[in-house]
């Protein structure tokens, strides 16, 4: 464990990994090493702000010298120049890409994926103008004939220039100030505007800070004021950060929404405590622990923001503004997008972590270094959790929604044809979770180095003793697998199996299913036991039913009246759909003073009792009309009164 | 009244091409300089002389006056400063000429209509700018592009809206552009002719410094009248900015609204136009020419009875040029009075040059438009 802490903190002090073999505790020489970088960049700062005023005076003597003798007015010349042909260029285009660009702007988007697509050609149309004004001007540097130097002072100009053009249009077009249709984030108008002018500001400030102190120590030679003027302009852009994180802060205080949440810990306080100790480790620890910092801080601020940002996106969607709620699951979209943010955020922060640490990748991925080993193994593992949780969320989202598009499973309602996949998409589901968690784990064990054979090998040999006193456990899994597979029965259907049960399919497990009987009693019958199954839902049914009449009747007659009920059913708007072929009758046996008819229908299955109450009243209302009673079971006593004798 | 605001656009007009001619033919004179200083010398006689002479310099001075003035003039006129990006880069560029221009015109021409034996040749004037004052020519060099400029948008910008634009447009364009490139690198190499000839020619140096020491002689006349303009034109500045000023105090509490079409509304005060409304309120409105009465782009369709003050003679021409309709008004003319008005645009905000070009190959379009707004 020890030599593992040592080189971790090895690692995070930026030395060779190799310190860790030395005798001595490399937390010790970290300490060391640190404080003394503290005070000797203390001592430096102090001498570049005592050397600047005289280094300054010698640069300003330089450029007056350069007055007189005719180079001064030579470079503004050429200069101008620039400026003619940069902006003329670029004027050039405007006259034709302008109409286009207020087409896109006069748009008015109906949802913000629209937004971003306008958002997109906007950002094609002005980066073009600022590409070629770029270009030209970069083109008319290289043709003229400069004084020396000039050309690096031109160059490093013009680099100012299209560094503050190009943040301005990216956040104009993404906050959109004057088009609040076309914004891409969810900020007010006042914000819009302080955020475009912020932005600018700051690049402007950042890109001096690092354009002008260069420029001194190549033409002037003046380092300790390049250093000077370097923390003169840190300084400022602190303050200018502080100010801005104030004034927001400030402004979302005053709206009501806020006051009426819950209070929270101010975020502003933590941006300045981050702004604020950046600029205290840049002054003090050299840049590379203020870098770190600030990549910890946005990504962990972009972190934070990335569910807003995206979902942004699906506003229209997913409800107005807040995030959905958890009942009611968002698109699927939103959540692969977001989960690539996120991911694509951390993998950047950690990209540009190794560059500002700048750490020898080549050697560590080829040397032995076990903790280095160790942190790639772990990339390995978090990239392949990243794509096993891309694939389990499409895959249940894809499922869902195919499960959202069914009707609501409602387990006594008539079956229709979707009641297979009703039945088997929720099992799919689960056993899919189970395969991924599964196969996740053992990739994971062995991206990391452990041999998962001899696991495999015990597990299995565990599972050999757990089968045996298993086995009707999986016969029971085993034949429900072969049941669905078979499509023997759906979730709704109404069965009986060998044993005598019956009932209603109201849920299917692994090893059971459970049948609602009809009167009420709920029976789990593992599917083991299911033996013989008669599907009472499929298709069709067929019913019969007898009805005795008197020897009297016309039996064409009776034939005709069934039939004629018959088809009267078929034409009934409730009972005509189920109805596959009408009721018919025939006499079917003569019995002592009885005629039976058997009539017969067809309907969908578990139809069959409404038909058949709906045919037999009907038929009694016929015969009622026809004066025709049933033939009574009782014999029939007939009296027969003789004449009396005269 | 109403007739004279058209002849005031064109005498504005007629003396900004005016003074662009002079400035073309100076700046094509300095774009000699890349051929030799003589040959600069030589051609001055033709190209800048005649509008040295007492006639030329009062043609050039009238010019310049009444081109000032009625800018000046029509930026007090108006009611609000919502204008289009180009208007306001115009704007700044000829508010910030005057300034920058006066001691190159005091030091030079009023120096030499003063003192006869002071000789501005290109010669003295290089020498001045790239040895003995360089500050003076950084500025002088700002002032060419400056100038260029001002006077290059606003040609175009008439030009761009005549039917013969796409002819001209390959041959003023590269004009546009190779007359001020020219002219500054002209200036650059006699400017290292004039140093190299500064540095060994003694005697020459000698006459150079013998006119400078006029110059000097005459420095306190010069600075007076050089203050003097300045002061001139700072109060006519002033004064614009305070007329401009006190209108919109006046008028910030008279607000009017405005609907459009789509279901848009926007406020406004009394007096602006209605393209000014749109402006300051973002709402998308075509408009080519900037508020100028000259396009017809931002015309609308108004009721009978929308309270808007009476087109005026400019907006009657341009109106029958693009046989717009009965009920149509320019946008950019049509003042607000005090009761909200409902108008309804005509053209998508993103038409360009040739609708105001071709009006009637847009008419067909405009008509199934009109029928598709609901």
């Amino acid at each position: 464990m020890r030599p593992w802490l040592i080189s971790l903190t090895g690692a995070v002090a930026g030395m060779a990994p190799s310190a860790a073999k030395a005798d001595e505790s490399a937390f010790q020489r970290f300490v060391g090493l640190a404080s003394a970088d503290v005070s000797a960049n203390l001592q430096a700062l102090r001498d570049d702000f005592a050397l600047a005023p005289s280094e300054a005076e010698h640069f300003g003597a330089a450029i007056a010298a350069t007055l007189r003798d005719g180079t001064a007015v030579r470079a503004v010349t050429f200069a101008l120049i620039l400026v003619i042909v940069g902006t003329g260029l670029e004027w050039l285009y405007w006259t034709f890409a302008a109409a286009p660009l207020r087409a896109v702007v006069s748009t008015t988007a109906t949802s913000p994926r629209q937004a971003m697509g306008l958002a997109l050609r906007r950002l094609a149309y002005l980066g073009v103008g600022v590409v070629l004004f770029t270009a030209s001007t970069v083109g008319a540097v290289l043709i003229l004939p400069w004084p020396p130097n000039v050309d690096t002072i031109v160059i490093a100009a013009t680099a100012l220039v299209v560094a503050v053009r190009s943040a301005w249009t990216i956040a104009d077009v993404v906050v959109s100030p004057h088009h609040p249709s076309l914004r891409l984030a969810a900020i007010q108008r006042y914000q819009s505007r302080f955020l475009v002018g912020g932005v600018a500001w700051l690049t402007m400030l950042a890109a001096a800070a690092m354009l002008l102190p260069q420029l001194l120590t190549a033409l002037g030679s003046a380092p300790h004021l390049a250093e000077a003027i370097r923390v003169g302009m840190g300084v400022l852009i602190t303050v200018s950060l502080l100010t801005a994180v104030l004034i927001a802060s400030r402004r979302e205080d005053r709206s009501d929404k806020e006051r009426r949440k819950r209070p929270r810990f101010p975020k502003a306080v933590i941006a300045c405590f981050v702004i604020a100790a950046t600029a205290f480790l840049a002054l003090v620890g050299g840049g590379r622990t203020a870098a770190l910092l600030i990549d910890i801080a946005i990504v962990a601020a972009l972190l934070g923001a990335s569910k807003r940002i995206v979902f942004f996106f699906w506003r229209d969607a997913t409800g107005k503004d807040e995030e959905p709620a958890a009942e009611a699951p968002p698109d699927m979209l939103p959540l692969i997008v977001l989960a690539v943010v996120r991911f694509a955020t951390l993998l950047i922060g950690i990209a540009a972590l190794i560059l500002i640490m700048r750490v020898p990748i080549a050697e560590l991925t080829t040397g032995s270094n076990p903790l280095a080993q160790f942190a790639l193994r772990g990339a390995d593992t978090v990239a392949l959790a990243f794509i096993v949780y891309l694939g389990w969320i499409a895959i249940r989202f894809a499922i869902d929604h195919r499960l959202r598009q069914l009707v609501l499973l409602d387990p006594h309602s008539p079956p229709t044809e979707n009641t297979r996949l009703l039945t088997l998409l929720p099992l799919l589901r689960t056993t899919l979770a189970i395969v991924f968690v599964t196969l996740f784990t053992l990739s994971a064990l062995w991206t990391l180095g452990i041999q998962i054979a001899p696991l495999l090998a015990g597990a299995g040999i565990f599972g050999l003793a757990i089968g045996f006193g298993a086995q009707t456990l999986v016969r029971d899994v085993i034949s429900g697998v072969f049941f669905l597979i078979e499509d023997v029965f759906r979730i709704g259907e109404y069965i009986e199996s060998g044993t005598s049960t019956k009932g209603t399919v109201e849920h299917i497990s692994f090893r059971t299913v459970a049948l609602r009987h009809h009167n009420g009693p709920l029976t789990f019958v593992p599917y083991g036991l299911l033996g013989t199954v008669r599907n009472d839902s499929r298709d069709w049914v067929i019913d019969k039913f007898n009805i005795p009449l008197p020897l009297s009747v016309d039996s064409e007659k009776i034939r005709k009246m069934i039939k004629g009920i018959g088809e009267d059913l078929a034409l009934d708007p409730e009972l005509g759909p189920l109805i596959r072929e009408p009721l018919k009758g025939k006499l079917y046996r003569v019995d002592p003073g009885v005629k039976i008819f058997r009539c017969k229908f067809m309907t969908a299955p578990g139809c069959q009792f409404d038909v058949r109450t709906a045919a037999l009243k009907k038929i009694e209302a016929a015969l009622v009309e026809a004066s025709i009673s049933f033939a009574g079971a009782d014999p029939q006593t007939i009296l027969v009164r003789r004449a009396p004798d005269p | 009244m109403l007739y004279s605001r058209l002849i005031v656009r064109h005498i504005r007009l007629g003396s900004g091409l005016f003074l662009l001619l002079f400035i073309t033919c100076h700046l094509c004179n300095l774009a000699l300089g890349l051929v030799s200083l003589d040959t600069m010398e030589r051609w001055r006689g033709a190209l800048l002389i005649p509008w040295q002479t007492n006639f030329g310099q009062a043609l050039l001075l009238a010019a310049a006056l009444i081109h000032a003035g009625l800018g000046l003039a029509s930026l007090a006129s108006r009611h609000s400063l919502a204008m289009s990006r180009t208007d306001w880069v115009q704007l700044l560029l000829g508010l910030a000429t005057p300034p920058l221009l006066v001691n190159h015109v005091v030091g030079l021409q009023v120096m030499s209509d003063l003192v006869v034996r002071f000789s501005a040749d290109y010669e003295y004037v290089l020498a001045v700018y790239w040895h003995y004052a360089p500050l003076f020519a950084l500025q002088q060099l700002l002032v060419v592009v400056i100038v260029w400029a001002h006077g290059a948008i606003g040609l175009y910008s008439t030009l761009v809206l005549k039917r013969t634009w796409p002819r001209l447009a390959p041959i003023i364009i590269p004009i546009l552009f190779a007359v001020p490139i020219l002219s500054l690198l002209g200036f650059a190499h006699a400017g290292e002719a004039v140093l190299a000839r500064l540095a060994t020619d003694a005697g020459w140096r000698a006459l150079i410094e013998q006119n400078l020491l006029i110059r000097q002689e005459m420095a306190h006349r010069l600075g007076v009248i050089q203050t003097e303009v300045f002061l001139v034109y700072g109060a006519a500045v002033a004064a614009t900015v305070g007329v401009l000023v006190a209108k919109s105090l006046r008028r910030r509490r008279m607000r009017v609204m405005v609907s459009y079409d789509g279901g848009l509304t926007a406020h406004g005060r009394v007096g602006m136009s209605v393209l000014e409304v749109s402006r300051a309120n973002n709402i998308p409105h075509a408009s080519v020419c900037g508020g100028r009465a000259r396009c017809g782009t931002c015309r609308i369709i108004v009721p009978a009875d929308a309270d808007l003050d009476a087109p005026a003679e400019a907006e009657l021409a341009t109106l029958h040029r693009v046989q717009a309709p009965a009920d149509a008004r320019l946008a950019c003319q049509a003042h607000l009075l005090g009761r909200a008005v409902s108008v309804r645009r005509v053209y998508p905000a993103f038409v360009d040059a040739e609708a105001a070009r071709e009006p009637s190959s847009w008419l067909g379009e405009i008509e199934s438009n009109l029928e598709s707004v609901p």
